[in-house]
This record gives structure tokens, sequence and C-alpha cells, in this order.
């Protein structure tokens, strides 16, 4: 335990400086603090005020985990580039999430049903980034107090912050429904197994070897994010399960658009073969048919980034641009 | 975008965010319906040859990507899987129960043809199995690899033990040593970690087999479910993966250098190994690699 000057809860004045211990309630405040500020605009001295429109949320989100990605993230080091594999994937995922958000704006005019999936998946990415951007930037600036030191990678918790984030933390959108069903943010094993990687990926000097590192990383976390955050704040959700269950109806799969998921910055692209389909198949409740997608997703995305590691990188720089994403005056 | 479609849009973009639940392709059950169960593969097959050999069409089949990689994808489900019977002469071999298979085509290197497989399914069809099942299922599938030619192998930087030590060193590092596939693992070993690899090769050839299961129920009495990972890559593919991704196109002119390298790695691991008194299996080979 380390004892430090640092700005300590609500700065309401000029210059305040307090002494305060350094445990691990304060170092996770402070990274929460980073996930939310970067929702937020400056809207005065110390006032921050978060961005209301849904795609501009989910374009920071981007921006931030190609950041992460690229290791020019707060606290970010280039010489490790790499090490946080899964945020590579999450940029492109949340981009997605982006380009449909804008296509629900301007094309479904805050249609009732249109407004209540728009909610889902703005809720999903928005806990989230939540959940995922702490940890890495707790990371970034205390490696030696996540598994090791004081251990604080076993005191994750949104109940367990300081209390002026915990407020700010409490007032985020959808989150009294959202906290108790995703396990308080608590690090789940495959989470910590996903971190647990990271040190070997930076240790590493066999390229083969990283890439096989990379890969485990990459499923541990996608694996968490799914089960610990996704399904019971998503799949579970009575508003989504019904378009869950649909999905699998034998009538339904030829209505099932194809959508535009391309990893590169752009949201469409022209030739029409660039477009993929729905897994209709897809049965979330089974560990195989779970699995099947993840690691289809997770070959595809490795292998681009082995082979086509210039390109990756140029979109994921593109990517990391949109971390000033401007809000908008009309929202959902 | 019609409105009716905008909804199993958004889902499918929600499904998108957990960062690869479903971002890709081709799905079999559309319109371009592909009904057989079985198919073929053969590394460096041209895409136009393997289409036709195995009845996939391009519009339902083919996830071209912008960065220049297509993806040759067919799926099966949990409900009906298919098998694929990797063509590679005497060293060929069918994998049961599988669940997708893709190939990758490389539009820069369009000579290579499909330069890597990948094929994911169960040992079983069934969602949950005893773990002595699925282990005893899979030494023999393992061990049919070796009656028919497949040579476990290390990475080239790794240092080369006998059997019962890189066991008990894959197990107790964290350095991702690869178990060695000459040597069967105990039940007790199999239970040891949720997920598990294997590397193997024969003529040109390398296959890695990983196997993942539901961490949640790894306690040997209870019945678990197992999804397994078949990698095959050729030769060119292995030498440029062991390089960084902007020297890749110089992968193969750059082999005795990186070879050189890996080398220096196994060398310095091994003299620490040598002085705890572990002993370097000197026998064991690597498997050359002919690049043209």
């Amino acid at each position: 335990m380390s004892t430090q000057n640092i700005t300590n809860g609500v700065n309401d004045q000029p210059d305040k400086v307090q002494a305060v211990t350094a445990n691990c309630n304060l170092l996770w405040s402070q990274a929460q603090e980073f996930a939310y500020k970067r929702l937020s605009d400056k809207t005065g001295e110390n006032e921050y005020q978060l961005i209301g429109l849904y795609e501009a949320r989910a374009k920071r989100i981007a921006a931030t985990y190609a950041r992460f990605y690229l290791e020019t993230e707060e606290g970010g080091d280039p010489d490790k580039i790499g090490r946080y594999y899964w945020m590579a994937l999450g940029a492109f995922a949340s981009k997605t999430v982006a380009c449909l958000l804008d296509k629900c704006q301007i094309k479904a005019s805050y249609a009732v049903q249109i407004k209540s999936i728009a909610n889902g998946l703005g809720k999903g990415n928005l806990w989230l980034f939540m959940d995922i951007s702490a940890p890495h930037w707790f990371y970034n600036h205390y490696p030696n107090n996540f598994e090791v030191g004081m251990n604080c990678a076993a005191k994750r918790g949104g109940s367990a912050l300081e209390s002026p984030v915990k407020d700010v933390v409490d007032a985020m959108p959808w989150s009294s429904q959202s906290l108790p069903v995703i396990n308080d943010m608590a690090l789940s094993a495959k989470l910590r197994e996903g971190f647990a990687y990271i040190p070997q990926i930076e240790s590493e000097q066999d390229t083969n070897k990283i890439q096989s590192l990379q890969k485990k990383q990459l499923l541990a976390i996608a694996n968490h994010e799914q089960k610990v955050v996704l399904q019971p704040l998503i799949y579970e959700d009575p508003d989504f399960a019904g378009w869950a269950r649909r999905q699998r109806w034998p009538g339904m799969r030829y209505l099932t658009p194809k959508y535009e998921l391309v990893f590169a910055h752009t949201c469409e692209v022209d030739d029409i073969k660039l477009k993929s389909e729905a897994p209709t198949d897809m049965i979330v409740e089974e560990f195989k048919s779970r699995m099947q997608w993840n690691e289809t997703a997770a070959k595809v995305f490795h292998k681009l980034m082995i082979t086509k590691g210039h390109y990756m990188l140029q979109e994921l720089s593109t990517i990391a641009g949109w971390v000033d994403t401007p809000d908008a005056h009309d929202v959902y | 975008m019609m409105c009716t479609n905008m909804k199993s849009l958004l889902l499918i973009c929600l499904l998108a965010t957990s960062a690869c639940d479903n971002l890709t392709p081709a799905n079999t059950q559309g319109s371009n319906k592909v009904t057989d169960d079985k198919m073929t593969i053969r590394l460096n097959i041209q895409p136009d040859e393997y289409a036709q050999l195995n009845g996939l069409t391009k519009k339902s089949n083919i996830n071209k990507q912008p960065a220049g990689l297509n993806f040759y994808t067919k799926h099966w489900s949990v409900k009906q899987y298919g098998s694929v019977r990797v063509d590679h002469g005497k060293h060929s071999f069918t994998i049961p129960h599988a669940l997708t298979v893709m190939g990758t085509y490389d539009v820069t290197y369009p000579e290579k043809g499909l330069s890597s497989f990948y094929v994911g399914g169960g040992m079983t069809p069934h969602n949950e199995e005893s773990h002595e099942q699925v282990h005893l299922l899979f030494m023999n599938f393992l061990q049919h690899l070796l009656d028919i030619g497949w040579r476990s192998y290390i990475y080239f930087s790794d240092p080369r033990l006998l059997p019962k030590d890189a066991v008990r060193y894959a197990f107790e590092t964290d350095t991702g040593y690869i178990l060695p596939a000459n040597s069967p693992l105990s039940l007790e070993q199999w239970m040891r970690r949720t997920d598990q690899s294997w590397q193997l090769h024969a003529n040109g050839v390398f296959l890695s087999i990983t196997f993942m299961r539901d961490g949640e129920t790894m306690d040997i009495n209870e019945k678990s479910s197992y999804f397994f990972s078949y990698d095959l890559i050729d030769t060119y593919n292995l030498a440029a993966n062991s390089v960084e991704y902007k020297d890749r196109p110089n992968a193969i002119e750059l082999w005795p250098k990186t070879l050189q390298k890996l080398h220096g790695y196994r060398d310095e691991t091994e003299a620490m190994l040598r002085e705890q008194g572990i002993e370097i299996d000197t026998a064991y080979t690597d498997p050359v690699l002919i690049l043209e």
C-alpha cells in the first residue's frame, strides 16, 4: 500500500490537493472515472455531461478500444503493442454498432420498436465499455497491483468505488438494472485469465507464440463479455428474448437481412459480396453453438491481423481518431 | 433498408458487440442451401476447384474482407453435424462432428490457393459429454494421426524436452509450451486445464488442435461441453507467421535468419534447463521447411 498526493473526490476548489492512502477502491475509482469521462463533454470547471447520442458514444467507445490496442491511450506503452488483442476486435465491433445506430436514427425515425431495440443496443455497448475499459486503464497504470501487489483484480466492483465516482456510476443510464445482473462489474475468472496472458505476451519473443497467446487472450475476454455481461444484460432481457427466439424460427431466417460486418473503418462497402449473413442457428445457451460462432469470428479476425497487419493497423488508427466524436442535440 | 428488417439487423449488431459472436459469414440455411454433410479440404487447392468439389456457391459461402482475404466458409448446426475429410495423401484423415469449415484465400498470393483451413466441432454429437469419454476418444484420435505418419512438433524457439518432461513443463510454466502428441495424457492431466493444445506435422502440412470446454463444468464426475478447433497451414504460412507483419512479404528469404533467431531463444532456455538437471532431447529434429 502506498501514499501519494492526489486529487480526491469532487474537486470543488481550485488546485485542491489532499493526501490520501491509495487502495484498490481508489485506483478502481480512477479507472472508472476514465471510462465515463471518455463518454462525456466538459461543460464547465470540473463539470462533465454524458453525451446522449448513442452513435457518438459507440464511436468514442470504438476509438477508445482502438487506442488501447494501439497503445496510444492514457498510460499506454507503444513498445507493448499487441498485448490488448481483444481491444482491436472490440473497436471493429463497436464501429459496427455505431454504423447501425446511425442507420436506425436516420431511417427508422424513432419508431417505437426501433427505439426499444436501439435502447438495448445502447445499454449493451455502454455497460460493456464500463466493464472492460476500466481494467485495461488500470492495467496500463498499475500492472503491479493488478494480480500482484495489492491484488486489486480481486477487489473490483461498482459498489466498492469511492463515493464521488460511485455516485456518478449509479447515475449512469440503466445503472440500477445493469450492475446487479453483470455481477457489479467484478472480474470473472475468464476475464482474469485474459489478463494473465498479457505479461506472457509482453515477454514472449517468438512471433508465432505471441499470436497463439493473443488468440487465447481474445477468446478469454470475449467469453467473459458474452457470458457475464451481454448474456444477462441483453440476451435475457425480455425486450430482446423474443427477437433472439425468432432468429431461430425457420421462416424468420429468410427475413434476416445481410449485415455489413467488415473489418474496416467504413460502415459499408460497395461490393455486395463483402457482406455476411447472420448466424441464425446460434443457440446462445449451448456452449458448442456459441463457440462455433465465437471461434469462426475470432479466426477471421486473427487471420486478418496476422496476414494483413498493415491494413488493420491503418483502419484501427482511423477509428482511434473518433475519440472526440461530437454529441448531437437529437438523441433517442 | 426495409424497416421490417431493421429489428433483426439491430439484434445482429447487438450480438456483434460481444466482440465476436457472429461477425461471420455464410449461413448455409438460406436460399443457397448446401445439403451435403461431407466436405473435403486440401491445402493450396484453388478456390474454384474447392467450391466445385464441395458444392459451395459464391453467393452464400464466401466472406470477402477488404483487407484482401476471402474466407470460404461452410457451417453446420448442433442439430446436424457435418464431417470433413482432410485430403493429404497417406496422411489423410476425417474430422467427425464438424460445425464449421473455413478456408482462407489471400488475394495477394493467388497461386497459393486456400493456404490455410480451420475446422471446428465436437468429439461427439452431444452437447454434453463425460470427460472420460472425450478423453478416450481424443487420445484414440491422436494415436490414429500418429499411426498414419503425423509427428508431434514443438515451436522452434522452445526447448527440446523428452515427452515426460514436456508434459510437466507445459503444465507447470507459463511459457505456452505445447503438449507432446506422442505422450498420451492421463485423465488427471486431461483435467488440469480447461483448454489444451497439440501440434503435429506431416509432409509440409502443419496441424494445430485445441480443445476448449465449459470452464464451469470441470468436475470429473459431471458432464461437460467440448469444442475442438483444428487449424491446418502450409509451410509458407508457418514461416510467415514466424516474422512480424512488416517482414511477411520477405518471409521466405528471411527464413534462415528467422530460424537462427528462434534457435537462439531455444539455446538459452535449454542451457538454463540443463543447469537444473533436465535432460534435453537432442534426438528431436525440427520439421524441415521447404520453401519456394
